[in-house]
C-alpha cells in the first residue's frame, strides 16, 4: 500500500507547489 | 531491479502513467508557451522572455491554473451529481433506485465497518461525516484554489497586456467582473461538462473491451451500473 501512497502525496504536493507558485508570482508582480 | 520493486510500480502503473504524461505536457507547454508569448514580445519590439522567464510568469500559470481548475471542478460535480442523479444504462451512474447517501450498511461504516475498513469509517460522529466527503472536500479545495490562482495570475498577465498598451491596470477584484476572467473559465467549463456529458451517454451504447470504465461488451444498454 505505501506506492500509491506516495503517488496520492506527491500529487497533492505537485498541485500546492503549483497554486503557492503562481500566488508568489502573482504577488511579485502586481 | 528486485522483483518487489518491479511489481509494485507495475500495480501503479495507472497512477505512473499518468504522472509522467503530465509532467511530459506540463514541460511541452512551457517551451512552446515561451516561443509563442516571445514571439508576442518582438512585434511589440519588446525582449524575449526565455522558458525561464516564462515559466516564473503569470502568463504561464494563469493558462496552468485556468485548466487545472475546470478539471477539479469535472470531477468535483462527476463525483457529487452522481450520488443524486442517474442515467439509466450508464456505467458511469449508479442504479436508478440507489440514489442518495445510501444507509451505513451498504456503505459498510460504523458499526457495519469491516476489521480492515479505513479507522475513520468505523470512528462514526465527525470523523465519520469528513471522511465521507473527503473526495468531494479535497477536489472542491484543489478547484478553489485553482480558480482563485487563475484570477491571481489572470489579472497580472491581463495588466501587463494593458500596459503594453498604454492602457490603465485593473484591480482584481474589477478583473473578476471582466471578460477576459470569464472567457478563460467558461471556456474550460464548457469543454469539460461536454466531455462528462458524453462519456454518460456513449457508454450506454459504446463498450471498450477490457476497460473498467465500460460496461462489458455483450451487456445490454439498459444495464446501469455495472463496469467492465
Amino acid at each position: 500500500m505505501r506506492a500509491p501512497l506516495v503517488i496520492f502525496l506527491v500529487t497533492l504536493a505537485v498541485i500546492a507547489a503549483g497554486l503557492a507558485t503562481t500566488f508568489v508570482i502573482a504577488g511579485l508582480h502586481r | 531491479m528486485s522483483g518487489g520493486a518491479s511489481r509494485a510500480l507495475r500495480e501503479s502503473s495507472l497512477s505512473l502513467v499518468f504522472g509522467v504524461l503530465f509532467l511530459a505536457s506540463l514541460v511541452g507547454q512551457a517551451f512552446v508557451g515561451a516561443a509563442m508569448h516571445d514571439e508576442d514580445l518582438a512585434s511589440a519590439g519588446l525582449e524575449p522572455l526565455g522558458v525561464g522567464g516564462y515559466v516564473t510568469s503569470s502568463v504561464f500559470w494563469v493558462d496552468v491554473t485556468e485548466n487545472w481548475q475546470s478539471e477539479f471542478l469535472q470531477f468535483l460535480l462527476f463525483i457529487t451529481l452522481t450520488v443524486w442523479f442517474v442515467q439509466r444504462g450508464s456505467p458511469e451512474s449508479k442504479k436508478v433506485g440507489q440514489r442518495g447517501r445510501e444507509s451505513d450498511e451498504e456503505q459498510l461504516v460504523g458499526e457495519h465497518a469491516r476489521p480492515d475498513s479505513p479507522s475513520w469509517a468505523r470512528a462514526g460522529g465527525w470523523r465519520l461525516g469528513v471522511y465521507s466527503r473527503s473526495l468531494s472536500l479535497v477536489m472542491g479545495a484543489i478547484f478553489v484554489g485553482s480558480w482563485l490562482a487563475q484570477s491571481a495570475g489572470g489579472v497580472v498577465a491581463y495588466n501587463e497586456e494593458q500596459l503594453r498598451e498604454r492602457h490603465d491596470p485593473v484591480t482584481w477584484t474589477e478583473y473578476l467582473g471582466m471578460p477576459d476572467f470569464w472567457d478563460r473559465t467558461l471556456q474550460n467549463w464548457q469543454s469539460e461538462l461536454l466531455a462528462v456529458l458524453a462519456m454518460v451517454v456513449l457508454a450506454i451504447y459504446l463498450r471498450e473491451r477490457g476497460s473498467p470504465e465500460s460496461k462489458p461488451v455483450g451487456l445490454p444498454h439498459g444495464t446501469t451500473a455495472v463496469e467492465g
